[in-house]
Order: C-alpha cells, then sequence, then structure tokens
C-alpha cells in the first residue's frame, strides 16, 4: 500500500521557514562536565511540511525542539551552529526578540497534557493569553477567536470549556486544548514534542488528524519529535533519523523508513514487533490452566463529603474466559478497561466481588495462609515500570533469590545458586548477582524481574505491560528472551499490553477489553485478520504497523478490515461511547461466531 | 562507590561546615563530661562577674562561676537530653507510623486520631504542659518533647510507608508468597530510613531549641545544674554590667542549631533524590 | 462550597474534642484534686467535702469530663485560684497582647520570605540564591529569646532608642504601643522568615519545572507576567498552609518573647500560671491557644480551593 499525501504547500527550494546548520548542544553533568547530546545537526523545514525527528530516549531530538525557541533546560546550552527562522538568526537573539516569536511565529506542544496546561487558570484565560499579548485583539475578539478554534478540535461544547478548569479534561482533551491554543496564533512553525505519546491510540490518531490537517489549512510546518516509528511513517513528508546526538540517515519518509540504507535504521524497523509465522497455534483440546467465570472486581473511591456514600467503580465485570496450558493469552485495551485489574485478581492481589477462579481446577478466591502462599509459587507476576519494581536497596541475586524463599527445602545457598543461575539464564551472568538495581538499564532490570518471576518455575506467569517502558530495540530483545524463556520452561502466559504490535508478535489468543467488559475474544488471527466488534477494528485502524515485506522493505500497514455483522439475531453490543454503533444497555451475551472467536452481542 | 561519596561530601560545603560544627559540640559535650576548667556548680565570691581575662576566657557570673565551664558542662546536658529526644522520638514514632501505615484498620485510624490532637497543640505550649504536671526536672523535659515531637515522627514514616505501600516491589514481595510483617520489615522499613533520617536531624535542632527554651523560662533543667536556656535567663539581671553573659550561651545555641541545619540539608540532598536540586 | 465547609468542620470537631481530653487528664495527672489544690492546705475537710460535692468531685471521671466540657462550651473555664477572677476573663485581656504580637509577626515574615524565596528559585544556583538559602539557615538558627536579649542589649540599653521593659496597650497609645512591639514582632517574625524562605523557594522551584511554564514561555510572555500569572498562585497553595502551620511556632514563640520583653500575653500568663500552681488558668490557656492553632489552621485550609480549582469540590 501506498502512502497518500497532499503535495507539500511550497515547492523545494524555496526560502525554508526553518533552517538549522550545524547546531551543537552540550549538557552539563554533575559527574562528567560538558556531554555533547546534538552534533553537527542539519534540517530544513518548508512551509506545510512536516518533518519528524525520530530516535530512542538519549537521542537529542527533544533538545532541538527546545533549542529552537531558547527553551533548553538550565542545564544544556547551544555551543555551535545556526538556526534560522525565515530571515531572522535564534542563536544568540536576545530574549526580547525571541519572545517576539514565540507564541506567535512559533508554537509549541508538549508531551505530557496532564502539567502542561496551568492547574490554576481558567482554559480560557490560558487560551487568550497569547492572542492578547502578541496581536493585541480585544478580550471580546480572542475569546470568540478561541471558541472557532476549539470548535475545530472537536471539543463539543467550546464555551463551557472555555470557563472551565484544566483538571476537569482527560488527557486527549486536554492535548486538543492545547493543540487549539497554539494553532489559534496561526503559527509558521509548530514543534510537537511527542503529542500523543501520554495518550491511548484512539486519541492518539483523533489528535494526531487533527493536529495535522489544522495545520495543512494554516500552512504551518510542523516539527514532530516522536520515538514512534509507524506514527512518523504515517503523518511526516521528511524523517531524521538520530542517534546518541547525531544525524544517522535523512530524507523524504518513504524512502527512509520504507527501505532503509543505514544499518541503524535497519535494526530499529527491525526491532519493531511483528507476526510471527512459525508460531503453532494452540491446540484447542488442550486443558485450561485457569478458568475465569463471571468475575466481577470493584473499587470504592471516598466521597469528598465523608457524609456521602463512596462510589463503586466496577473495573472487570462478568468476566468469562479460560487460559490453555501452554499458551500466552494476551489482554488488549486502553488505559482503564480493567485488563491490569484481570492480572491483579488472577495474582490475587486485588479482592475478587463475584464470580470464580480456578487455577488448576482448584478454587483460588477464597484462598489464604498457607494455601495461598502455595498458589504464589506456581503464579508468579511481571511489572509494568522496571524502575519501580526492583528494591532499591537489595542486590539482583538476593532480589531473585526472595523468590525461592517461600520453597519448602531449599538452604540459603542452594537459594542464591539457583539465582545466580537464574540471572545467567536471562542473560545476566557472573557478577551481575553483586549489583544493585540502580547500576542496571531499564531492560536490564526488566530482565532482573523476568528472573525473580521464574525462578521458582511457576506454571503461570502475568506480565503486565513488561515492555511498554522500554526503547524499541530493548522491547525485541526482551519480548525474544520471554518467548524463549517460556519455551524452554514451558510456563502458561497471561500477557497485559496496551500495543496492538506487541501482542500480535506474543500472544496465541487475545482478548480485548473496553471499560471493565470484554468484548471480543478468539486467536490472534481471528481478531487482528477478522476482527468482529467495531471496537476492535477501531483499534486497529488507530495502531498503523510498518510491516516487512517478502522482499525484505517495508510497507505501512494500515487497517482495513470491512465492518462486519455481528452473529444472525444478534447485534454489537455497546456500553460506552464507540462511535456507530448504538447503545445497549442490556448485559451483553459471548456468542461464538466460528470456533473460539467469541465476540459481545445482544439479542435483536 | 566510597570514593565518590567522600568527593560528593568535600564538594558540599553544607556537609563540612555543619559536621565541623556538631563535631565541635560534640566534643564540648564529651570535654564537659569529663572535666571543665572550673567546677561549673561551686560558687566563688571572689570572682563574681568578672569580664573574660586569662583566668576565665569568657568571663564569670553573678555566683562568681567559671562561664566556660558551665557552657561545657551545659554541652552535656544539652546533647544528651536532644539525644534522648531523638532516640524516643524516632523509635517509637517509626514503630507506630510503620505499623500504622501498612496495616491500616480501625486501631490505627485511633491512633492516627490521636495524633492528629497530640500535633494540633503548639509543641512547645504541650511541652509547658508536662512540664506543668512534672515539675522542672531533666527527665520531665525528655518525656515533654519527646511526647510533643512523636507525632510528627509518626506522620513523616506512615506517609512514606503509604508511598513505598503502592511501589511495586513490595507488591512483588507479596507475590513471593511473603507475609505482610516480613515485607514489612524486609522492603519498607530500610527504604523508608532516609526520610526518617533526615527528620531526625531537624528533630535534634528543635530539641536544642526547645530544651533551652524552657530553660530558659525556667521550666526545663533545674538549677543549679548548667543549661543554656538557664544561663540565658540569669543573665538578663546583669544586662548592663555583664553583657557577655548574654552573649555566649546564645551563641552556642545558635552554633549547634547551624551544625544540625546545615548537615541536615547535606543530608537531605544526598539521600532524597527528589529533593536534590533544592 | 457550603458543604465543603461543614465537611472540614465536622472533620476538625473529633481532634477539638481529643485535645480537651489531653488537657483534661493531663491537669488531673497532678497529686490532688481541683478542690484541694483550690484551698490550698488550709482548708478544712468540711469546706472541701462541701466543694467536691458541689463540683462533682465525687462522680466518676468520665462524669467529671463531661460536666466540665459542658462548661467550657459555655465559656466557663473555672476560676482563677490565684486572682479568684473567671479564668476567661484573664484570657481574654491577654489574648489581645498576644495576637497584636503574633499577627504582625506572622504578616512581616511572609511579606519578607515569600518574595525572597521565590527570587532564590528562580535564580536557583546563582549568587542571589546562595545569599538567600544562608539568610534562611542563619534566622532558622537563631533562638528567638535569644534575638529578643541581643536587640534589647543594643537598641535598648547601647543605642537606647527604644523601651526596654514594660507595655503600653495599643488602645490606649497607638504609637507608643508600637514602639514596645517593634522589638518582639521583628525577633519573633525573623525565625519564621527561614521556614517560609525555604517552603516558598521549593515549591517554586517544584513549579518552574513543570512543563506548563515552559509552555507560557513558548506563548512569548516576558518572565514578570510567567511568575506573576503562572507561578506565584501555585507556589502560593502549599506556602500557604505552611504559614498556618508556622503559627503553632509563633504561639510557641510567643510564649518566650513575651518573657523576655515582659509583655502581658497568653504565654507569661500561661509560665507564671505554672510557677503559681494557677490549674484552670494552665488549663485555659493550653485549651485557647490550641482551639486558636487548629481554628486559624481550619480556615487556612478551607482557602485552600480559592489558590488550587483542583480540590474545589464539584
Amino acid at each position: 500500500m501506498t502512502i497518500e499525501k497532499p503535495p507539500a504547500a511550497s515547492m523545494r527550494g524555496d526560502d525554508p521557514v526553518l533552517g538549522i546548520e550545524g547546531l551543537q548542544v552540550d549538557v552539563r553533568t554533575p559527574e562528567r562536565g560538558w556531554r555533547r547530546v546534538v552534533r553537527d545537526f542539519d534540517l530544513e523545514l518548508q512551509a506545510g511540511e512536516i518533518t519528524a525527528l525520530v530516535g530512542e530516549s538519549g537521542s537529542g531530538k527533544t533538545m532541538i525542539g527546545r533549542a529552537i525557541l531558547g527553551l533548553l533546560p538550565p542545564v544544556a546550552e547551544v555551543r555551535g551552529g545556526d538556526i534560522r527562522f525565515g530571515d531572522t538568526a535564534l542563536v544568540g537573539a536576545g530574549e526580547a526578540q525571541l519572545r517576539r516569536l514565540r507564541g506567535r511565529e512559533i508554537g509549541m506542544v508538549f508531551q505530557e497534557p496532564m502539567v502542561s496546561l496551568n492547574p490554576a487558570l481558567r482554559v480560557g484565560a490560558q487560551m487568550t493569553e497569547a492572542l492578547r499579548l502578541h496581536h493585541g485583539v480585544s478580550a471580546g475578539q480572542a475569546r470568540s477567536q478561541c471558541l472557532a478554534m476549539l470548535e475545530r478540535v472537536r471539543i463539543s461544547d467550546p464555551v463551557a470549556c472555555f470557563n472551565a478548569w484544566p483538571h476537569q479534561f482527560s488527557g486527549g482533551m486536554r492535548q486538543r486544548i492545547m493543540l487549539a491554543s497554539v494553532l489559534v496564533m496561526r503559527p509558521r512553525l509548530l514543534i510537537a514534542d511527542e503529542p500523543t505519546t501520554a495518550l491511548d491510540a484512539i486519541v492518539q490518531k483523533e489528535v494526531m488528524d487533527i493536529m495535522v490537517s489544522l495545520s495543512r489549512d494554516t500552512s504551518t510546518a510542523i516539527l514532530l519529535v516522536s520515538h514512534d516509528l509507524s506514527m512518523v511513517a504515517h503523518y511526516a513528508d521528511n524523517v531524521i533519523v538520530l542517534r546518541k546526538g547525531e544525524t544517522i540517515e535523512s530524507g523524504r519518509c518513504t524512502d527512509i523508513l520504507l527501505s532503509p540504507q543505514h544499518e541503524y535504521t535497519r535494526t530499529l524497523l527491525g526491532a519493531l514487533p511483528s507476526r510471527t509465522t512459525t508460531a503453532a497455534p494452540p491446540s484447542a483440546d488442550a486443558r485450561p490452566l485457569v478458568e475465569v467465570q463471571s468475575l466481577r472486581v470493584e473499587f470504592t473511591r471516598k466521597a469528598v463529603l465523608f457524609w456521602r456514600k463512596p462510589t463503586i467503580v466496577r473495573a472487570v465485570e462478568d468476566a468469562d474466559f479460560s487460559i490453555r496450558e501452554h499458551e500466552t493469552l494476551a489482554v488488549v485495551g486502553e488505559s482503564g478497561s480493567g485488563k491490569t485489574t484481570i492480572g491483579r485478581a488472577l495474582m490475587r492481589l486485588t479482592e475478587t466481588q463475584a464470580g470464580t477462579i480456578r487455577f488448576d481446577a482448584e478454587e483460588i478466591t477464597g484462598l489464604d495462609g498457607a494455601a495461598l502462599k502455595r498458589h504464589r509459587s506456581r503464579a508468579q507476576m511481571v511489572f509494568q515500570d522496571p524502575y519501580s519494581s526492583l528494591d532499591p536497596r537489595m542486590n539482583l541475586g538476593d532480589i531473585v533469590a526472595e523468590g525461592l524463599r517461600n520453597l519448602p527445602g531449599l538452604s540459603k545457598v542452594e537459594r542464591k545458586q539457583r539465582a545466580c543461575e537464574m540471572l545467567a539464564e536471562v542473560g545476566l551472568p557472573g557478577d551481575y548477582a553483586d549489583r544493585h538495581p540502580h547500576e542496571l538499564s531499564g531492560g536490564q532490570r526488566q530482565r532482573v524481574c523476568i528472573a525473580r518471576a521464574i525462578v521458582s518455575r511457576p506454571r503461570f506467569v502475568v506480565a503486565d505491560e513488561p515492555v511498554s517502558a522500554l526503547d524499541v530495540t530493548i522491547q525485541k530483545q526482551v519480548l525474544d528472551l520471554l518467548e524463549t524463556l517460556q519455551t524452554r520452561f514451558g510456563f502458561t502466559c497471561l500477557f497485559i499490553s496496551h500495543d496492538l504490535g506487541v501482542v500480535e508478535q506474543i500472544a496465541d489468543r487475545v482478548l480485548v477489553m473496553y471499560r471493565g467488559r470484554i468484548l471480543e475474544s478468539g486467536s490472534r488471527d481471528d481478531i487482528y485478520d477478522r476482527p468482529l466488534h467495531p471496537y476492535t477494528r477501531r483499534l486497529l485502524q488507530a495502531t498503523p504497523r510498518i510491516m516487512r515485506t517478502e522482499s525484505g522493505g517495508y510497507r505501512l500497514h494500515e487497517h482495513e478490515a470491512l465492518p462486519r455483522e455481528a452473529p444472525p439475531g444478534y447485534r454489537h453490543y455497546n456500553h460506552g461511547s464507540i462511535p456507530g454503533v448504538p447503545l445497549t444497555p442490556e448485559p451483553p451475551l459471548m456468542i461464538e461466531n466460528s470456533p473460539g472467536h467469541l465476540v459481545a452481542c445482544v439479542p435483536t | 562507590m566510597k570514593p565518590s561519596w567522600i568527593r560528593v561530601v568535600l564538594r558540599r560545603p553544607n556537609a563540612l561546615v555543619g559536621g565541623g560544627l556538631m563535631a565541635l559540640m560534640l566534643l564540648a559535650a564529651t570535654v564537659g563530661a569529663l572535666r571543665t576548667p572550673y567546677d561549673p556548680i561551686i560558687m566563688d565570691f571572689d570572682a563574681i562577674l568578672q569580664a573574660p581575662s586569662a583566668a576565665h576566657w569568657l568571663g564569670t557570673d553573678e555566683w562568681g562561676r567559671d562561664v566556660l565551664s558551665r557552657l561545657l558542662a551545659g554541652a552535656t546536658i544539652t546533647m544528651w537530653i536532644g539525644l534522648l529526644v531523638v532516640v524516643i522520638a524516632v523509635v517509637v514514632g517509626t514503630l507506630v507510623g510503620e505499623l500504622t501505615g501498612f496495616m491500616g484498620g480501625w486501631t490505627s485510624r485511633c491512633i492516627m486520631a490521636l495524633m492528629d490532637a497530640l500535633q494540633a497543640f503548639p509543641s512547645l505550649v504541650l511541652a509547658l504542659g508536662v512540664m506543668a504536671v512534672f515539675g522542672p526536672s531533666r527527665h520531665g523535659v525528655v518525656a515533654a518533647l519527646g511526647l510533643a515531637y512523636l507525632p510528627a515522627v509518626v506522620r513523616v514514616v506512615r506517609s512514606s510507608v503509604l508511598s513505598l505501600r503502592e511501589k511495586e516491589y513490595v507488591e512483588a514481595s507479596r507475590v513471593a508468597g511473603n507475609s505482610e510483617l516480613f515485607t514489612l520489615f524486609r522492603h519498607v522499613l530500610p527504604n523508608s530510613l532516609s526520610p526518617i533520617i533526615v527528620l531526625a536531624t531537624a528533630l535534634f535542632g528543635w530539641a536544642v531549641l526547645s530544651e533551652s527554651a524552657l530553660s530558659f523560662l525556667g521550666l526545663g533543667v533545674p538549677p543549679p545544674a548548667p543549661s543554656w536556656g538557664g544561663m540565658l535567663a540569669d543573665s538578663r539581671n546583669y544586662f548592663e554590667r555583664a553583657p557577655w553573659l548574654a552573649i555566649a550561651p546564645g551563641l552556642c545555641i545558635s552554633l549547634t542549631l547551624l551544625g544540625i541545619n546545615l548537615l541536615g540539608d547535606a543530608l537531605r540532598d544526598l539521600l532524597d533524590p527528589r529533593m536534590k536540586n533544592l | 462550597m457550603l458543604k465543603y465547609t461543614l465537611h472540614r468542620l465536622l472533620l476538625a470537631l473529633p481532634t477539638l474534642l481529643l485535645v480537651s481530653i489531653i488537657v483534661f487528664g493531663l491537669i488531673r495527672l497532678i497529686p490532688g484534686d481541683p478542690a484541694q489544690l483550690m484551698l490550698g492546705d488550709l482548708g478544712d475537710p468540711a469546706t472541701l467535702g462541701r466543694l467536691r460535692e458541689q463540683w462533682g468531685l465525687d462522680r466518676p471521671v468520665t462524669v467529671q469530663y463531661l460536666i466540665w466540657l459542658g462548661k467550657v462550651v459555655h465559656g466557663d473555664l473555672g476560676i482563677s485560684i490565684l486572682q479568684q477572677r473567671p479564668v476567661m476573663e484573664i484570657l481574654v485581656s491577654s489574648l489581645g497582647v498576644t495576637a497584636s504580637l503574633v499577627l504582625p509577626a506572622m504578616l512581616l515574615a511572609s511579606l519578607l520570605a515569600i518574595p525572597a524565596g521565590m527570587l532564590a528559585a528562580w535564580r536557583q544556583n546563582s549568587a542571589t540564591d546562595v545569599a538567600v538559602v544562608t539568610l534562611a539557615i542563619a534566622c532558622l538558627s537563631i533562638p528567638s529569646f535569644w534575638l529578643g536579649l541581643v536587640f534589647l542589649l543594643v537598641f535598648g540599653v547601647w543605642l537606647d532608642l527604644l523601651p526596654v521593659v514594660g507595655y503600653v496597650s495599643l488602645a490606649e497609645s497607638p504609637v507608643e504601643g508600637a514602639l514596645y512591639l517593634l522589638l518582639p514582632v521583628c525577633a519573633l517574625a525573623l525565625i519564621e522568615v527561614g521556614v517560609i524562605i525555604r517552603m516558598a523557594r521549593a515549591s517554586t522551584i517544584e513549579v518552574l519545572r513543570l512543563e506548563y511554564v515552559t509552555h507560557a514561555r513558548a506563548k512569548g510572555l516576558d518572565e514578570a507576567t510567567v511568575a506573576r500569572r503562572h507561578v506565584l498562585k501555585n507556589t502560593m497553595a502549599p506556602t500557604w498552609t505552611m504559614i498556618g502551620l508556622t503559627l503553632g511556632s509563633l504561639l510557641g514563640g510567643a510564649v518566650v518573647i513575651e518573657t523576655v520583653f515582659t509583655l502581658p500575653g497568653l504565654g507569661r500568663l500561661m509560665v507564671d500560671s505554672i510557677f503559681a500552681r494557677d490549674y484552670p488558668v494552665i488549663q485555659g490557656c493550653m485549651l485557647l491557644v490550641t482551639a486558636i492553632y487548629v481554628v486559624v489552621n481550619l480556615l487556612v485550609e478551607l482557602c485552600y480551593p480559592l489558590l488550587d480549582p483542583r480540590v474545589r469540590p464539584q
């Protein structure tokens, strides 16, 4: 499939909006003095074009965006090179001169929508600020311009939004407000620093679509800073690949990302998760290890006023599923879908309110004391955040050995011995056992977490977003390790993730969750190739992926499965805001559409 | 790791000055306990209100007692009381804070309500109330200040435990099948030590200040035992004739507080990464 | 907002109740009951018995507490043993003095410290910053009573500029009264300056690190506008709470400062009553000072939503 993009608004050879030549940025570190984080960086950006800076963490991409505006953090400094915005040289420009450009000519959208709006000022006050400063319009004019812009970023009630406080909005809404307040100035250049990284896939697509279409209208050039290659391939015209501050490759997006020349770019693309065709499909008659029936998990949130009743939030409602021995079942969904709660319920880290969980035919919801201890020696967990899941005061050997503490008949020496063997197994041999977590990188920490989980040879492992905090190349290594270990030790795995790409690589079967309900379940191929529920389709459409072609190149795969009817006699279940599907308040039934492929429906 | 730790200390003037001052005060306290140039208590009517001289470096008071000797002996008492208050408040407060933070339930709610009530008193007022009951004595001072500062420790420990409880490595310990109590002592307590140590240094400063204030009011260390606060109180009557009596003890209190404050700041920089740039 | 206020008020009640139990219990720890204390060694057994019956001292302790609490709620704190006047009357006359000492000190400290703390944070690691931080540490390290003594020595004795000992009420003579209060207020304020500087600086640094400040700068706002519109209010929220809490150490400090400058305030009253073993007055002082502290912090907390819309109940 080819990518369709409107031609860039201006022809090459015109005066560029932004030109950067030989930019050098240094950062002062307390231990080693000045360290170069951006080296000899060149860039030319024409009006209406989208150029992306891609790279893993530490590539210096964020520093470049900030250097343009003269808003580097206090520890960083531009040490050489030129930044020209139109006719103005930005390096060495005075504060007053920069201030005239900031906001008016160059806008910036930040990564974290939760902290980029001032919590103490109403949305309207923050939006009109720049308009009134730079264009000197009256309060009334500013207000009407902002309201118009809020409408264009598809905020349903612009007046209410204008008068509201930032904390009353979700992350996606705040990012739209940010976009509106930046684009209302009609800047010539928009710097978007990971603008959608903190958002769920569907919201991410909406925000990106709005951003791109609005800036095409105003022929605003966009400098898109991102780590997400697929997203960049989908939206950008040009791309610059960075690594440790150095430019690896630059050029048209289609050239670079779909037929990479440089080895590093190839490694990056090669590390993107992909469906492994070799995986044998799980035999349908394998014995289920975990069986969950009508599971309900509720959380009580205390009311602000103590005499009010606490509100009850149903995190998981009426979940039915089973996990067969030796298979990997993935749970996908956006934040708040209840996927993590399911994993925690299986580990008995969360109390359940109704339903049964049977592990190896034994009911575990009521276990306590020694029985619970035994369950936890058979079932283990790998956590999401590699920075908070290891006790900073213990060495790796002790951390892993703790997983064996509650196995009977092991001496301290034997435990340590087995811990060291397991560390070697996950690729941390020798003296790693004596090191402490702070000496490790994120990927290495996650290896330790895996070692701790499987050192007791559990039959079942819950992996809760184990790779989502990692860079793409590290992510691949950890996923590969997990697969190798699963083959070797034969554990059953519940894999929780929001990332459809990762799930496609590792899962045998998939559960799709939305707001506490399972909407669809089936084999990986059922879900990815023949999705039934409209939500599953939306999720797949919102996740463009770069796929390897048979010829060794790459193509951008955008999901285009046709909408499919619910099984005869039923309609698709919808309890939330899934567009295009009528709301169905009655409880759903899981209807089997084809063997093993179930979808949430209600009878017509 | 070790050599860089030393370098870190050397690069921080806070740590150096603060540590130096505290070492000096501890030395003074040790000397005060072992031997002083003159007896700090026995009066000498031949040497009343003498200005600083070679024989009496810091002069003498209204009873002819050597001010330097009294300062040294006072250092012993002040440091000792400060230390005892810190130990009592920190040990009791840590245990209560850890348990109420980790266990929850009705008992811990009641304990926290009591701590809230104790903290509702301005600490010096609570200490004064306790002293009113017990009468001036060293043990009374220790008890009063220990009680007054207990809630602060409980609160800090508890909030640190509450945030640690959410950490994934605490969860991981549960998943490994460890009991709650084991998890508390193995993973939570060692990681809440940093804020406790920082608080303990601050507490020592408050204890020295409050003990001096109580003694100044005549409700702390009872005379004739020398205490810096008491010496300041006595100096008021000889203000015009013997200003050195008012200067020296105050300077001692200030230097001790300065030392402990600087040391506390340096420790906080080292132990609490969140506050590193403050 | 009204419901929120009610909510906070109701939550403060158990604390106040526990405070009253502690104060009641503490005084009861003293050997001898109130009747004995009132009559001293002179009382004959018959008067003692009559007094005990009259005050309900022959009933169980819980009943005694409830009777006492009932009186306290109606403003009856008993009779001073020493002055033979209602305790409430004595407290009210002293309260004015303490208030005219503590409130200006609080105001002065805030006005000096908050701008200084913000400035230091803005110029973090510069010479200004180091100077302000050093000043803060110095303020924290000087005991207020010693500073008061030094003030007396320098301004009162050596320079002979200001009155040394004594007190004229502000109501009688505003100018002269203010002169008497000048030194104690300064001595008291300077201690809190250190605490507030550190708090204001720390919370400003915290805010400056947040993305919305960069966002404000990226809009092209100048530093003064960024400070005024985007930093000040967000910095004030935690600092505001801190100011409420410093009232505790100010009230404690007032006890000592009033003794140094011989001001007839609540603190000095409490100390004098301890020496005179005038227990009803001690009890009253503790209750009143603590109640003021609790109520002021409650007010501080009720104002907090004005600074931080996030905690406003919807």
